[in-house]
């Protein structure tokens, strides 16, 4: 277990190979050694850790290799461990639109909270699996993009655009493309 | 209090990097920040066809209609305008496939088939950031080699199937190609134009190069052949026969680590005298080669990791004299083995910490039902094979059959084998080898894999499926790697 301190001082015990998955974490734990002495996380406030770090409820999907799936296949009850520090990153960008129970809740967050999170991601060194999952939406889009108009909800984004630059965008898009 | 402006661009953009295509672009069209930000994602790989080719067929070039070469002239012009060709990072060019593009194509005169492909090249040097330049079929004139040269950013340059046009004079004391990395990859049997190139490189920036071609790849006169003294991984494509030439220019690059060589013929000298390597590569550590060729670094102190592409197990077997300890990494491909050739390699290479053998053997088909006794007769014996050294840290070993025609006259395979249980045959060979960490064991029609977790529970699969097995198969190079 490792003691990790946050900016608000309050304590967190925590499974080591749960925060390693935190580049920032496991480079601070090797710096430390074998000592029990605690990480502070100066950047990084309880209730954000919390959402980082919190178990999901319920039953999850693990694969035979102990990694989170959320896609229905064989369903065993494991160690109940968020998601988001369960994947590599290569499995990461592997893996393309699985929302689970788990993202979405998180993702029903407050505006405020998501930017928090997204700010404690980066610091931890975690932000690629914290925030691909936000931008996706295969649940609802056949497992294509979140389309502009939802995720200028989600980051409370102003549309600067008119409609003509909104139109050559997509054609310069389309450009961008093999043809 | 945080809100989207407290989160950073250069964080925005690191959580962009991982996003597919399609969620760039919904994301350049929420606001001109984002737009700004996803921009360079989106325009740093440009693809260009130049012209169509029916499959290799490279002397007839074809076009498409001419409205079709305008829009790729326009798309180019925006790739190269001046809000979008600082982003661009890497470019293949590279031929349309005729007959599989929907776009319908003709025979191009000789005025107008280098059209799109003189076009981009007269741009190139816009993609002032430009790293990676891979072409494909790509007919250089002594204006596009000039233009690449001139790039300065470039890193790694690509060629597949590429030709110098006749008669262009590329003048190496004026141009010189900076890269780290050159790649060539063109037919071995004819002569290909990459004795223009190499003159290009720089022997002081080069540390890559691979070169499958006309195997004279460095011209006849060895004395004008210059040191590469950075290179430290190297392929080459050569006629064994004339392995004394070989040597000496394998001796030009002096600081080689990672060696790969393929070829054809009998290992000889000019002459038909055996040969020596004995001075050639001293420092190389890692070599994938054939049976051939295997003997010339095999005894050599610095290699650890030894690569041996199919082999035949008697010609293999027969090279293995005393032991070798030095190698700690060894993967071979047989067409066919046993347990006495398994024997000889632990035998002959004591050092062993990681071992990856594939068996490629054709066997004859009986009703079509696609299963034999080989592979899991095979691992049947391991549980009583004890010659695995204690160090043995990955092993994978995998069956792979060819189903050929039964001879009447011949016996056909039982369908009625027992596939043995491989989880208890880990059992085995963990407490033989109580290092081993991996293991990949592929009978073809069943497979298994294991891997011990340092953090608790250890990853494990089975299947006796042979389509799941299939499936399951294309992870190895993951698997083995990770």
């Amino acid at each position: 277990m490792v003691l990790l301190v946050t900016s608000d001082n309050e304590q967190f015990q925590t499974e080591k190979d749960i925060v390693e998955r935190s580049v920032l974490i496991k480079n601070m734990l090797e710096d430390v050694g074998e000592s029990d002495q605690p990480i502070p996380l100066p950047n990084v406030s309880s209730s954000v850790l919390k959402k980082v770090t919190q178990p999901s409820t319920g039953p999850t999907e693990i694969d035979v290799r102990g990694r989170y799936l959320s896609t229905a296949s064989t369903t065993v009850e494991s160690p109940s461990r968020p998601p988001i520090l369960e994947q590599s990153q290569d499995e990461t960008r592997k893996r393309t639109t699985d929302i689970s129970e788990w993202d979405q809740k998180f993702i029903t967050v407050d505006q405020e909270m998501l930017f928090e999170i997204i700010l404690a991601a980066n610091y931890l060194d975690i932000k690629s699996l914290l925030c691909r999952r936000w931008l996706q939406d295969g649940s609802q889009h056949d497992q294509g993009a979140r389309p502009p108009e939802e995720i200028r909800k989600l980051f409370n984004i102003v549309n600067d655009f008119t409609p003509e630059e909104e139109a050559q965008i997509k054609k310069e898009n389309e450009w961008a493309e093999d043809r | 209090m945080s809100s989207r402006e407290q989160v950073p661009d250069e964080v925005w953009s690191e959580i962009f990097c991982l996003l597919p295509r399609d969620n760039l672009e919904a994301l350049s069209l929420t606001s001109s920040n984002f737009k700004d930000i996803s921009r360079p994602l989106l325009f740093a790989h440009f693809k260009f066809h130049p012209y169509a080719f029916h499959g290799r067929q490279t002397d007839i070039v074809l076009l498409p209609s001419e409205a079709e070469i305008t829009s790729s002239l326009n798309r180019l012009d925006f790739w190269a305008s001046d809000g979008i060709a600082r982003h661009v990072r890497s470019c293949q060019i590279i031929p349309w496939q005729a007959g599989r593009s929907e776009l319908l194509f003709t025979e191009a005169t000789t005025q107008s088939r280098y059209i799109l492909l003189e076009s981009f090249f007269q741009r190139l040097e816009l993609f002032t950031g430009l790293q990676h330049f891979h072409g494909d079929g790509i007919h250089f004139t002594q204006a596009a080699v000039t233009t690449l040269c001139h790039a300065l950013a470039l890193t790694k340059v690509l060629l597949i199937q590429c030709s110098i046009a006749d008669g262009e004079h590329i003048d190496p004391m004026s141009l010189q190609l900076g890269v780290s990395s050159f790649s060539f990859i063109n037919g071995v049997t004819h002569d290909d134009g990459i004795g223009l190139w190499i003159p290009l490189l720089r022997p002081q920036h080069l540390r890559e190069l691979h070169l499958t071609c006309h195997p004279r790849f460095f011209g006849e006169d060895l004395a004008a052949i210059p040191r590469f003294p950075h290179v430290h991984t190297l392929t080459v494509t050569a006629n064994y026969s004339t392995m004394s030439y070989n040597l000496a220019v394998l001796s030009k690059f002096p600081a080689v680590q990672i060696f790969m060589m393929r070829g054809w013929g009998l290992v000889q000298d000019g002459a038909g005298a055996p040969v020596n390597a004995s001075t050639v590569l001293p420092v190389i550590q890692r070599y994938t080669c054939g049976c051939e060729t295997m003997g010339l670094f095999l005894h050599r102190r610095t290699l650890t990791h030894l690569t041996v592409q199919h082999c035949n197990p008697r010609d293999f077997t027969e090279q293995l004299r005393g032991t070798n300890n030095s190698i700690t990494s060894f993967d071979i491909t047989f067409d066919g083995f046993d347990m006495s050739v398994l024997r000889g390699i632990c035998d002959f290479f004591p050092m062993l910490t990681e071992l990856r053998i594939r068996s490629e053997c054709e066997v004859e088909e009986d009703d079509g039902e696609h299963i034999n006794d080989i592979a899991t007769t095979f691992f049947t014996e391991l549980e009583d094979f004890t010659a695995f050294q204690a160090t043995l840290q990955r092993l994978a070993i995998i069956w792979r059959f060819e189903y050929i025609d039964q001879d009447e006259s011949d016996e056909a395979y039982s369908h009625e084998v027992e596939i043995p249980k491989l989880n208890e045959l880990r059992d085995v060979l963990v407490e033989r080898c109580p290092g081993l960490t991996t293991l990949w064991l592929d009978g073809d029609d069943f497979l298994f894999h294991w891997r011990k977790s340092s953090q608790g529970a250890d990853e494990e699969y089975s299947t006796v499926d042979e389509d799941d097995a299939k499936t399951r198969r294309k992870t190895l190079n993951d698997f083995w790697a990770a």
